[in-house]
């Protein structure tokens, strides 16, 4: 498959055509970039060069900001493949088929969503829990654990972490009050967050 | 007490600002088609942001006129019986902080010159609105003459907050917008000024009749708690101090700029067009006493800390700052400070006693709008850094201050074009820009050159001046892209360095060595001629188009630049 981007009232000489990527299964976009992941578990991403540790890899001269570069720390993890990216404001997700949890990412002025927050993607450690769903807002993350519980971290001025307090800079799980369904999913707007049950 | 006529008028150009900003909402959205980007107004921030702006314009609206019907006051927003009014206040208050920040999000994601003017009026708009319901609970509105609830603190954090919040749509926004915009904001801070001088008269009066135990309740909420009186004793202008001009160092002049008096324009387009050597074009020149009729350095003196903080609401206007040794350097950065913060931190200790708990305003900026764009600024008291008000369009925000000055007749003249790249050649500016460049001693400018001629004129203090021609340009190692912003315009060169006046910044690679990268070592470096000075104040320097100049303030210095072409 191709990924064309395609600016708004553009014109077919507008496009630029990325022919580097192949079997692209997602595309996520965040403020100032997008990031392309294959059937095969290879991460493109790409975007404003200022903001370069959202990129997640080096930029160079044959391997610039704006065009598709492979992020190449994600290549053969312990727990296996990428299955799904997430990615919003100035942070980006990404989950392995091992249910392991990886990000990147951070705003050289803004406090960063996670404390191990960089430019190359780390391992998120949220109590040790294995990840099934996971979303980012603007300056939150809302994560699904594999067994069930549901966890968020950073900003809640609009409530969306489902908790009572200002901001967290630690996972806390979210007090749900359960009709008995189970939860499947997980989902952050800019600055809210869903839950999806069975 | 504020003349009653001040704040109407305040309350007036706040219930059309909310009535504006309603209308021009509805407007957009009973539109065809909602989303077609005119460029000019709200409509290229989407449907959603703007019913949510036309919302809290609203709640703005219906409160005012709730205030002018007499139907609710300080009291009633307070009133715990009657919590409705409290809670459509907060809850505006706190959509329009929402509003605000998702648009100075996109001042972020864009260059600013590439920003849709849409977002700049969301935000200047959210602002605008904060402020008309922050006046109306403030003690200058407040009508309840029994609650006596209000604290001079309160009265001070009210002033502070008012200020900041058009300060903020002032300096981050450009107060962008065509039925409110700049002139909105200009006018309110005009009002609001004239209320705060108002009521500092009344205090004035009050603390002449200091034996007086009849004290009405209402001056006495005003009385300030941090150092008022003291600038009171400086309100005339011409008494009290002046900055301190100690130079802790003064590099010498070797190769002296040619010096002038003040010469006719007619003489100076001369100079400018019988240049010496005809590939370089005209050469730099001081000009001396070129300032005579500035009121900046005479009747309303720029080196009186007393004058300055008379025009910036006792300190209270923010101003952006940089912080660190030189804009190259690692750690360096940008905030919004006060005024009287930059003065009383960076300036001179003694000049205002600091402000009660200057942490409380920064809290509240870091909130989602941290203004430091580096990571590593924090300051520790031993090693204070070194902060500079640089290139900002300090006039555009302070138009009384921009009056203390005259635009040089040197700005009229027609100046030749960058005669080795004429790529660098602007479009011709319709009026010369001018920048502030105010400091303590120590800041530095690094070699750098600029796409306009410019006349750099000395105010208060001294500043060295080192200048290289365009023609040596390729010897002194311009940088390139750095992290996705071209730094072009200046060199890897650090003056100070390679001539043993500062230690190398410890946190970067050597300069030395960069340079030795580069091919430039240092007998390399002393084989490069330039032509240095010293400004003195009421001097001005012409500094002609592409030459690399290397600035640093020697003592407490405010220099004003005017690019022209």
């Amino acid at each position: 498959m191709d990924i064309r981007t395609l600016p708004i009232k553009s014109t077919v000489s507008d496009m630029k055509l990325f022919s580097d990527m192949y079997d692209v299964i997602q595309i996520v976009a965040y403020e100032t970039g997008f990031v392309a992941l294959s059937l095969d578990g290879k991460v493109w991403t790409w975007g404003d060069e200022r903001y370069a540790a959202t990129l997640g890899r080096e930029v160079t001269v044959s391997s610039p900001a704006e065009s598709p570069g492979l992020v190449e720390d994600l290549e053969d993890l312990p727990s296996g493949k990428i299955i799904k990216v997430a990615a919003a404001g100035y942070t980006v997700l990404a989950l392995t088929e091992g249910h392991d949890l990886y990000a990147w990412g951070g705003h050289p002025a803004h406090q960063p969503l996670l404390e191990t927050l960089s430019s190359s993607p780390e391992p998120v450690d949220v109590e040790e829990n294995d990840i099934s769903d996971f979303s980012v807002g603007e300056t939150h993350i809302i994560v699904l654990t594999v067994k069930g519980d549901v966890y968020t971290i950073g900003d809640n001025t609009n409530g969306q972490l489902g908790l009572s307090l200002r901001k967290t800079t630690k996972w806390s799980k979210t007090p749900l009050s359960f009709r008995g369904e189970a939860i499947v999913g997980v989902k952050a707007g800019p600055r809210s967050s869903f839950i999806v049950t069975k | 007490m504020p003349k009653p006529t001040q704040i109407g008028r305040l309350l007036e150009h706040c219930v059309g600002a909310a009535w504006t900003i309603r209308e021009e909402c509805v407007e957009i959205l009973s539109a065809k088609d909602c989303y077609a980007p005119t460029g000019t107004s709200l409509a290229g921030c989407g449907p959603a942001l703007v019913d949510l702006l036309s919302r809290q314009a609203n709640i703005a609206h219906s409160l005012y006129q709730e205030n002018t019907a007499g139907t609710i006051t300080r009291a009633v927003l307070e009133d715990r019986e009657k919590p409705s009014y409290l809670q459509r206040y907060n809850l505006a208050l706190k959509r329009l902080e929402d509003i605000a920040s998702i648009a100075y999000s996109k001042f972020y994601a864009y260059l600013f010159k590439d920003l849709p003017v849409c977002w700049r009026q969301l935000y200047t708009d959210a602002r605008i609105l904060k402020f008309c319901l922050l006046l109306l609970k403030s003690p200058y509105v407040a009508q309840d003459k029994s609650s006596g609830g209000s604290s001079p603190d309160d009265a001070h954090n009210c002033l502070d907050e008012l200020v900041k919040t058009l300060d903020l749509a002032l300096i981050l926004a450009g107060a962008a917008g065509e039925r409110r915009g700049r002139r909105w904001v200009d006018k309110a801070l005009e009002l609001l000024h004239a209320a705060w001088l108002a009521e500092s008269t009344g205090r004035e009066i009050l603390n002449d009749s200091a034996t007086n135990h009849d004290r009405p309740v209402k001056q006495v909420k005003f009385v300030e708690s941090h150092g008022t009186s003291k600038l009171h004793d400086d309100n005339d202008q011409n008494t009290g101090t002046i900055f301190s001009t100690y130079e802790p160092f003064t590099p010498p002049v070797t190769r002296p700029i040619e010096k002038v008096d003040a010469l006719s324009m007619e003489d100076f387009q001369t100079y400018m067009d019988r240049a010496q050597n005809s590939d370089l074009g005209p050469e730099p020149l001081i000009i001396r006493n070129a300032l005579g009729e500035w009121p900046a350095l005479s009747t309303r003196p720029w080196n009186r800390p007393s004058y300055l903080l008379s025009q910036t609401f006792n300190g209270r206007r923010l101003v952006p700052v940089e912080i660190g040794r030189s804009y190259v350097d690692e750690g360096w950065g940008q905030k919004l400070i006060t005024f009287g913060e930059f003065l009383h931190d960076y300036i001179d200790p003694t000049l205002l006693p600091k402000a009660k708990d200057p942490s409380a305003t920064d809290a509240n900026y870091n909130n989602h709008e941290d203004h430091t764009t580096s990571k590593s600024t924090k300051d520790t008291p031993s090693s204070k850094p070194v902060a500079y008000l640089a290139q900002h369009q300090l006039f555009t925000q302070l138009p009384t201050l921009r009056n203390d000055i005259l635009i040089p007749d040197y700005c009229y003249t027609s100046p030749p074009p960058h005669l080795a790249d004429p790529s660098i050649n602007q479009p011709e500016l319709d009026e010369p820009l001018l920048n502030a460049w105010f400091g303590p001693p120590g800041t530095i400018s690094p070699l750098h050159n600029d796409p306009y001629h410019n006349i750099l004129t000395q105010i208060v203090g001294r500043k060295y001046l080192r200048l290289y021609s365009p023609l040596e340009t390729t010897r002194l190692s311009a940088r390139g892209k750095e992290n996705g912003v071209e730094m072009g315009n200046t060199s890897m060169l650090d003056i100070g360095v390679l001539e043993g006046w500062d230690s190398p910044p410890a946190s970067e690679e050597h300069d030395i060595e960069n340079a030795a990268k580069n091919g430039i070592g240092r007998d390399a470096f002393k084989a490069i001629p330039f032509v240095d000075c010293i400004l003195e104040p009421g001097d001005a320097l012409y500094i002609p188009i592409g030459w690399w100049h290397y600035v640093r303030g020697l003592s407490v210095s405010f220099s004003v630049s005017f690019w022209w072409n």
